[in-house]
């Protein structure tokens, strides 16, 4: 199943991307390096079920899948802002909920960050494992800023991406909230795997259904939207 | 008389993609940039409008669909 969400999500992402004309526009670089994600995530997974011993092909996936979802979500976080519209929101507003995004994520994250510093001063460091953490924090962070712009954008097209996009990191937060909630819902090992996958599942599906707004909004954009509305 | 129909028509078509509230402001913002009061486009005004506005077109919905777009302002303020 995870690999049928990879795969979705990755095409979905690519097509989004190759509107945009791959690497040349800021959109584009976005949806490539989102499509550039699940594709490792795709291969990471596929990794862990044919060959769980290729630990350096394990590492490097994990490590590529993080980085282009940090860029990613980065580059679409900053869309206001490179379009020259960034003043819409106050920075008063801007900065007030972006740290609030900043301590849920660390919140969220505390257990695995307090794992990683111990490791770090323990000399055991694995830069997958660490860089998988501060994806997340960064990620949950980036939040606030998507959900602005989705705010922002309402009543158009375009905010739909953002609001599919917002959704997509709520998905990723159940996937690394899971033991917890796994611990609120008393469920074992099974729980949390279920968990785990659900998060999995909200956020891959919601990251293609961003793709497909976009690539929809383009497509209504060059028919002429008047006439398709 | 400078027409308001053509703020409103620009806006309502700028509204598909960005929504209301940033098709607002970027009418808004043009006309405190030439000094144009209550936001009383002419068809003269269009062209730079949209000079102003297709860098921010560029990146919120690409180089090609903001070519269409601004074809589909260009039609509906000379429609006014």
């Amino acid at each position: 199943m995870r690999s049928a969400l990879y795969a979705l999500t990755a095409m979905t992402a690519g097509v989004a991307a190759s509107r945009f004309g791959w690497w040349r526009e800021h959109i584009g670089r976005a949806w490539m390096l989102f499509s550039l994600e699940f594709l490792c995530l795709l291969v990471n997974y596929v990794l862990r079920q044919t060959g769980p011993d290729a630990g350096i092909a394990l590492n490097a996936t994990l490590v590529a899948a993080n980085l282009a979802q940090i860029a990613a979500y980065w580059l679409m976080a900053r869309v206001l802002a490179t379009a020259g519209i960034a003043q819409l929101i106050s920075r008063g507003t801007r900065a007030s909920l972006t740290i609030a995004a900043l301590a849920v994520a660390v919140l969220l994250c505390h257990v695995s960050l307090l794992a990683q510093w111990d490791a770090i001063r323990s000399g055991h460091l694995q830069p997958g494992s660490l860089i998988s953490v501060l994806a997340d924090v960064i990620t949950f962070t980036l939040v606030a800023p998507l959900a602005m712009s989705a705010l922002t954008l309402r009543g158009g097209q375009l905010s739909w991406i953002f609001v599919f996009l917002t959704i997509s990191v709520f998905g990723w937060m159940i996937n690394t909230g899971a033991p917890s909630i796994a611990i609120v819902l008393g469920g074992g090992t099974e729980a949390l795997r279920a968990i785990r996958l659900a998060g999995v599942v909200i956020a891959s599906l919601f990251n293609a259904a961003a793709a497909g707004a976009q690539s929809l909004a383009t497509i209504r954009a060059m028919k002429g939207a008047r006439a398709d509305a | 008389m400078p027409e308001p129909a053509i703020a409103d028509a620009i806006i309502a078509e700028l509204s598909i993609h960005l929504g209301p509230h940033v098709a607002r402001m970027a009418i808004k913002s043009f006309a405190r940039k030439v000094d144009l009061p209550g936001e009383r486009l002419t068809a003269a005004h269009v062209p730079g409008l949209i000079h102003d506005i297709r860098p921010m077109l560029n990146v919120m919905i690409g180089k090609g669909p903001s070519e269409a777009v601004v074809a589909d302002i260009e039609r509906v303020a000379t429609m006014k």
